[in-house]
């Protein structure tokens, strides 16, 4: 195991998980899709027609529950809350460790003692967290592919996509986030517990903020908002709703950096 | 010989909080140099500025004319630094991690040398991190300071952890070291062990240096310890403070002195008594460390 790049080291590092990871995820793929292969969707959609509106705004996001389509289920099921809470649990997990565990282990002096510049160093650390993030976006599009064409069950192909490319872009967000927060402090659980607690706000206020009139337009201020807006998964992409993501990320990753190289490791 | 490590002004501030004020020293070429001082003194701080993980309010910090802030990049490879709290990865074995080490530095050629330091040191390379007791983990933190063959050795409380055994074997390696022409800083408070190894040292106060010397010069400088018995009655009145005499002791049928005046005085007074035995002790670096701080403590 020789490794020039913290990069390829960290990849390496995940090489385990990787694997429990991709187990997971096609596992409750292809537990989910069995089941709606097994059962007729228009019973489900007679179960979520019963419930009031706002629940099922709360529990499906703002289109509310649609039970009788796959990608309505799908959405509901697993892109509104399971697929988001994996996705950020991994990226804040990674990007609140990224430099904070390693500073607070005083692994970290070791390698910066060596010819490696700080910006190198937290450089290759969000490459390895968007890598991750990236890793199990396409494994969730594999995984619902794979399933739907084991149990000929039509899932939109693009469609599928689409929700994975902004999973992937909401949990290299908040990873972003976690990075962010540890290089100002170097304290990586409060690096990764501030993150996840951003992104729990994030999902209330996108979740909620539709139930109530006066309180609709501060939806526009959630990641969450722009995650699903347009609904992807039945209407494919939507550029326009990456703007945000990309603009969050360029930001934290400068502020990051800058915040990184100025600051002293004790 | 050409100065190796110039600390110049340093001045360190964490906000209102002074860790390091004003210090300069010089280390040169091929020496051995110690900073002792108590925890908290400043001296993690000013090993930290020569790696630029620390950057100084004030002053600055030259290795071979390089300037630690602007220059790390160069001066990097030149060093071999083993932190006060060294850690390794836990799930890493002792070779995988002296051969990440060395991979980060662009320095695998150098990886039987490791080896053949971990067989001096009876370390088991292939155990992981996790496995490994403190003594044992700080084995590989030496390791991996001195694996590379560098120039210039910054080492932090090197023989924290290690037993008797293997601090004499690091000291042996130390000296191998600066026989080969390597520099060496060394920042510590195991006091014997600074005696040993140093040429010079510094000791530091509360972020100041109140004292830079070399070994033998500061030995020089130290209250004059007399161990002296007698025959027959002693008159301990005789032996004022007009003689410099700061402290007597009695052990026994002995007696020591602290003497910081005149020496000749002492003895005249001494010998107007019988006396049968009469040895000088040499100080010991502990006691002139104590001696600067307590100077500080009575202020």
């Amino acid at each position: 195991m020789m490794f020039r790049s913290i990069l390829l080291k960290s990849l390496w590092d995940f090489r385990k998980a990787a694997l429990y990871w991709t187990g997971g995820i096609f596992f409750l793929a292809i537990y989910i899709i069995f089941v709606v292969s097994q059962v007729p969707l228009d019973q489900f959609a007679a179960i979520a027609d019963a419930f009031p509106k706002a629940l099922q705004q709360f529990v499906g996001g703002e289109g509310g529950l649609d039970f009788g389509s796959i990608e309505g289920f799908l959405n509901a099921q697993i892109f509104t809350i399971l697929a988001p809470i994996m996705i950020i649990g991994l990226a804040v997990n990674s990007g609140g460790k990224a430099t904070a565990s390693e500073e607070t282990a005083k692994s970290l002096d070791i390698v910066l003692s060596a010819p490696i510049s700080r910006d190198r160093f937290i450089i290759e650390k969000i490459l390895s967290m968007i890598f991750k993030v990236a890793f199990i976006a396409v494994i969730h599009w594999l995984a619902y592919a794979v399933s739907g064409a084991l149990f000929s069950e039509t899932i939109p192909l693009e469609g599928l996509f689409a929700i994975c490319l902004n999973l992937f872009l909401l949990g290299v967000t908040f990873g972003m986030i976690g990075i962010m927060i540890g290089t100002f402090n170097g304290n990586a659980a409060q690096a990764v517990g501030i993150s996840a607690a951003l992104a729990l706000l994030s999902y209330l206020i996108a979740n909620i903020a539709p139930l109530v009139e006066t309180l609709d337009s501060t939806k526009y201020f959630s990641l969450f908002y722009y995650y699903k807006a347009g609904d992807p998964l039945k209407a494919g992409i939507h550029a326009w709703h990456w703007t945000p993501f990309v603009g969050c990320i360029i930001i934290f990753f400068i502020t990051s950096v800058f915040q990184f190289r100025r600051r002293n490791l004790l | 010989m050409e100065d190796l490590i110039e600390v110049k002004n340093l001045t360190k501030f964490y906000g209102k909080i002074k860790a390091v004020s004003n210090i300069s020293f010089t280390v040169k070429k091929g020496e051995i140099f110690g900073l002792i001082g108590p925890n908290g003194a400043g001296k993690s701080t000013t090993m930290r500025s020569m790696l630029n993980f620390i950057f100084p309010t004030k002053g600055k910090v030259l290795i071979k004319g390089l300037d630690s802030k602007d220059d790390y990049l160069k001066i990097r490879p030149l060093i071999g630094y083993l932190p006060g709290e060294f850690s390794t990865y836990d799930n890493m074995t002792g070779m995988q991690y002296i051969t990440h080490v060395l991979s980060l530095r662009g320095k695998l050629d150098k990886l039987s040398y490791a080896k053949s330091l971990a067989k001096k040191f009876d370390l088991d390379l292939d155990r992981k991190a996790k496995q490994l007791s403190k003594g044992n983990k700080q084995k590989v933190g030496i390791i991996q300071a001195f694996a590379h063959d560098p120039e210039i050795l910054i080492l932090d409380e090197p023989t924290s952890g290690l037993d008797p055994l293997k601090q004499q074997e690091f000291g042996e390696l130390i000296l191998k070291s600066r026989d080969e022409g390597k520099t060496i800083f060394i920042s510590s408070h195991v006091l014997p062990e600074v005696e040993m190894l140093c040429e010079r040292v510094a000791i530091i106060k509360e972020g100041r240096i109140v004292a830079k010397n070399t070994m033998t010069e500061l030995k020089s400088m130290a209250v004059n310890r007399f161990e002296v018995s007698f025959k027959g009655e002693v008159i301990e009145k005789r032996f004022g403070k007009s003689l410099g005499i700061q402290t007597i002791s009695r052990i026994g049928e002995k007696y020591v002195f602290d003497v910081a005046g005149d020496v000749n005085k002492f003895i005249k007074r001494i010998s107007e008594h019988k006396v049968e035995t009469f040895r000088s002790l040499e100080p010991d670096l502990e006691e002139i460390f104590l001696a600067y701080y307590k100077k500080g403590s009575r202020k």
